[in-house]
């Protein structure tokens, strides 16, 4: 294969996996809540299979040989040798995450074995009833010597053999290869034949075949119809018999051979030759180890790698001084290991299970492998952004008709510009079908995040012996796969921290009153074009009052700022850097970090988020997400001379306000809509441009929908939709909270875009002079 | 005329593998993610031979290998599974079912050639 074969196929293999792991992962979730399930054991198995099969195929053979053994535990699951005890589960679980390690560290044959590793083979130990069979066996195989040799071999077809799609004279010729032959069919079988069927075989052979192939070679060309034809191979000449020695004697010698070479790698190292000397050592060791285990001594196997260990740790500069002696009694202990007899090793009894502490519940999950490819992302964030720029791009060519028809007067010029615009709009169209479909493809459902929540919530309480039930719904919501992404780590936060801060202990919940089983609700719905995702818990609360106190005491705040706090901002405090309500640091949460990570990856987002609630009864985190982040719809509008773009997903409504319905409650103007009171916030103001004179009766102002409430934001003029590409800002820019980003318009002009979700929250408040135009108080 | 293989496995990087062999090696490869599709392809045109995984969900390959024997075109067809170490007592079963021979997983691209080569050789 070559080598670029190897690494696309080692890519499609990483894709798989990471699906058969998660697959894997909920299976084994359900198979704890439901262990006799043959149909999750077997799903349980396959996935294994698979990973193995195909890992080993696609070269990670180190990833395959550890999956084998956890797959060897979950045959004899599913031929009821075994029962999957929650350990086991656990195990397997971990067996998962190590899979993912090694899946990382990719076809490295590393001899060091990590420690998870070796952790998840010995707690799979106890349920296998002898690991290294498969490798003895394997190796003892190996082993063929080329001689000169004639064989006799006797070949009588079953008379069905066709029916099995195979052609015995195709067998026939496969020896061919072997070396020289001569042939005898018996037709006798044919002649006999009474009624004849065409569809049988009647014939036999025997073949005498001079050959240079060991036996194997012989017998591998008959290896798929041995057990159902009759096949009879004889070695004819007993040719040089170098080949008797014994099974015992080879052990002995090559375990001679591999400790005379330890001994050469030691004097290599006393000599000053360190390196060469290890290197030595380390071929040494393992050639030891491969003879112990090939010989099935399992005692001598673990001296030999207690050997090969020390060498290792030598090798990576872990030992210091004394490492020769102690290496030199090691190598000592395993030539007595050697020469000790074979000593099966113990079984010991699967321990008993305790009682499954998590409870999950899941959507039965549908097992529809929808018929997909698998796309680099880069290509698909290009192509969605010329997607975008093309959407843009589109209005120039009415813009074109336009100017057109009103340079030229002439009646063919008019009709050109039909033509022109006729020509416009079927571009538009499908300007609009190619964004809508490219925007489709990067839609993914948020179950590809949901998913690892299930382990998440079940580890948590496992490892603090609650009862937690997460119940998830909505997974089929769809989000842009860079929301995706991103989304995982804030709500992974939220969510161990209501698991492990928001339910309480069993005792507590029992002293409250309290159902005994804490419940997680986790659960994503589409809101216009938005994408909400709520974390809801029935645990103890937030206590707004407890909150403030620790920021003043942590110095995160000022007593003016949390006196000027209402509820809402006070449950925020605990997504402030350094901020932890408990005085247990646990090993999941309570050391301050983790919930200002939720904070600043939402708003990288440009999401909002918002905590309610109740003192006792729970907490509920609401994060809003913007479906797409690509191409965003936003109305242009006109402030003191300048042009900006409000992004529409944030805007409720466009209105009119007559400038005298707008009041002042303490320094906040307000003005009134649709029977509901509104601050309002004037946006040239806001961005620090020059007031223009107010002339008109009336204010145009959109009312935003922010997540910290609504208000109505003041501006000189509405200029009209349009569809914008927004990107970051960078450098210096980027810190300007005032704005998301700058979009690109049709004709090529740049213009920024208002952060409308944060301009509210970022003013001071505002007064209102005596003619109702307001005036920044000074910051 | 390239001798058609249909290539059933519900793992893509089976898949992909057996197909870079085969496709390398001159062969015409069809592939296909379960038994049940398999068996709907093998309906719809017709395949010199057949290489498929056991371990299947749908229809496994030894239901494949039931189904494609009763059809008329596929009696005497080469029919490989594709198997694991673990799974030797599914080999007798497959070989009962009308299997003609078996490749062992994990496997090197000339092994899969020599099977391939092996049973399509006239």
């Amino acid at each position: 294969m070559e080598l670029g074969d190897l690494e696309q196929l080692q890519a499609g293999f990483r894709h798989e996996a990471d699906d058969l792991l998660t697959d894997l992962g909920a299976a084994l979730l359900l198979l704890e809540l439901d262990p006799r399930n043959a149909e999750v054991v077997n799903r349980v198995f396959r996935a294994m299979h698979t990973l193995k099969g195909s890992g080993a195929s696609a070269g990670f053979r180190r990833l395959a040989n550890f999956v084998h053994h956890v797959e060897e535990v979950f045959n004899r699951i599913r031929n009821k040798q075994l029962e999957a005890t929650p350990e086991l589960i656990d195990a397997t679980l971990k067996a998962c995450d190590c899979c993912a390690l090694l899946l990382n560290l990719g076809s490295t044959d590393d001899d060091a074995p990590l420690s998870l590793e070796t952790e998840v083979l010995a707690a799979m130990r106890p349920f296998l009833p002898e690991m290294d069979a498969a490798t003895s066996k394997a190796q003892t195989a190996a082993a063929a010597a080329s001689v000169a040799a004639r064989y006799k071999i006797g070949f009588r077809p079953n008379r069905e053999i066709f029916f099995s799609g195979t052609d015995p004279a195709s067998l026939l010729l496969e020896l061919t290869d072997l070396g020289e032959m001569e042939i005898h069919c018996d037709t006798a079988g044919l002649l006999a034949a009474d009624p004849f069927d065409p569809e049988q075989c009647y014939l036999r052979w025997e073949v005498f075949l001079d050959t240079k192939q060991p036996e194997q070679a012989v017998r591998a060309v008959f290896q798929f119809v041995e057990d159902d034809c009759d096949v009879l191979i004889e070695h004819q000449e007993p040719a040089a018999s170098a080949r008797s020695e014994s099974k015992a004697a080879r052990f002995r010698g090559a375990t001679h051979q591999a400790f005379s070479a330890l001994g050469f790698a030691l004097e290599q190292f006393q000599s000053g030759d360190e390196n060469l000397g290890l290197a030595t050592a380390h071929r040494a060791a393992q050639t030891l180890i491969s003879a112990c285990k090939a010989h099935g001594h399992a005692g001598a196997t673990i001296a030999a790698r207690k050997v090969l260990e020390a060498v290792l740790a030598q090798q990576v500069g872990t030992l210091d001084g004394g490492w020769l002696p102690k290496v030199k009694l090691l190598i000592e202990a395993a030539r007595l290991a050697v020469d000790s007899p074979t000593v099966a090793e113990n079984v010991t009894s699967p321990p008993t299970g305790t009682a499954v502490v998590a409870e999950i519940s899941t959507s039965p999950e549908a097992a529809t492998a929808a018929a997909s490819i698998r796309v680099d992302s880069v290509k698909l964030d290009a192509l969605m952004r010329l997607a975008g720029e093309l959407l843009v791009a589109r209005g120039a060519l009415p813009a074109f008709a336009d100017r057109v028809e009103r340079v030229a007067g002439e009646e063919s010029c008019k009709s050109m510009a039909k033509e022109m615009r006729d020509a416009g709009a079927k571009v538009s169209r499908l300007a609009d079908d190619l964004q809508a479909t490219v925007m489709s493809i990067r839609m993914m459902p948020v179950r590809q995040v949901f998913q690892r929540f299930p382990r998440l919530v079940r580890d948590i309480a496992r490892n603090l012996d609650k009862n937690i039930e997460l119940h998830v719904s909505g997974e089929e919501t769809e989000l842009d796969k860079t929301v995706i992404d991103a989304i995982g780590d804030p709500l992974t936060h939220i969510i161990r921290n209501a698991a492990d801060h928001g339910i309480e202990s069993k005792a507590e919940r029992a002293g409250k009153g309290k159902s005994a089983i804490g419940r997680i609700d986790l659960s994503a719905y589409t809101r216009g074009s938005n994408v909400v995702i709520e974390v809801k818990d029935d645990g103890k609360g937030l206590d707004a009052e407890k909150l403030k106190r620790r920021a003043l005491e942590k110095g995160l705040l000022t007593e003016a700022a949390v006196a000027a706090m209402d509820e809402e901002a006070a449950f925020k405090i605990i997504l402030a850097a350094g901020f932890s309500t408990v005085d247990k640091v646990t090993d999941l949460s309570g050391r301050g970090v983790g919930m200002d990570v939720v904070r600043n990856s939402v708003e990288a987002l440009h999401g909002a988020i918002r905590i309610q609630s109740e003192v006792g009864k729970g907490t509920r985190f609401r994060i809003e997400l913007p479906a797409s982040m690509l191409v965003s719809k936003g109305i242009r509008v006109a402030v003191s001379g300048h042009e900006v773009v409000l992004p529409i997903s944030t805007i409720r409504n466009m209105v009119k306000i007559s400038k005298s319905a707008v009041r002042s409650v303490q320094g906040q103007p307000i003005a009134p809509f649709r029977g509901a009171v509104f601050p309002m916030l004037w946006l040239a103001h806001a961005l620090s441009f020059e007031r223009m004179e107010e002339r008109r009766a009336e204010l145009a102002v959109a009312i935003i929908e922010a997540a910290s409430g609504p208000y109505g934001l003041v501006v000189d003029h509405f200029l009209g939709e349009v569809e914008v590409v927004v990107k970051p800002l960078n450098g210096v820019l980027a810190q300007v909270p005032e704005y998301v980003g700058a979009a690109i318009m049709g004709d090529g002009k740049t213009v920024l875009v208002v952060n409308t979700e944060r301009l509210f929250s970022l003013q001071r408040p505002v007064a209102i002079s005596q003619n109702d135009l307001p005036v920044i108080l000074p910051r | 005329m390239a001798k058609k293989v249909l290539v059933v496995d519900d793992s893509a990087t089976m898949r992909q593998l057996v197909k870079m062999t085969l496709t390398r090696a001159g062969y015409e490869v069809v592939e296909a993610e379960d038994g049940a599709k398999a068996l709907a392809k093998a309906s719809a045109e017709t395949f010199d031979l057949i290489l498929s995984d056991i371990n299947m969900p749908n229809m496994t390959g030894i239901e494949l290998l039931r189904g494609l024997r009763g059809l008329p075109q596929y009696k005497f067809t080469p029919i490989v599974l594709v198997t694991t170490e673990s799974q030797t007592e599914k080999k007798q079963e497959g070989k009962t079912a009308g299997a003609t021979g078996w490749i062992v997983k994990p496997f090197e691209p000339e092994q899969l050639l020599a099977v391939v080569t092996k049973v399509l050789r006239t």
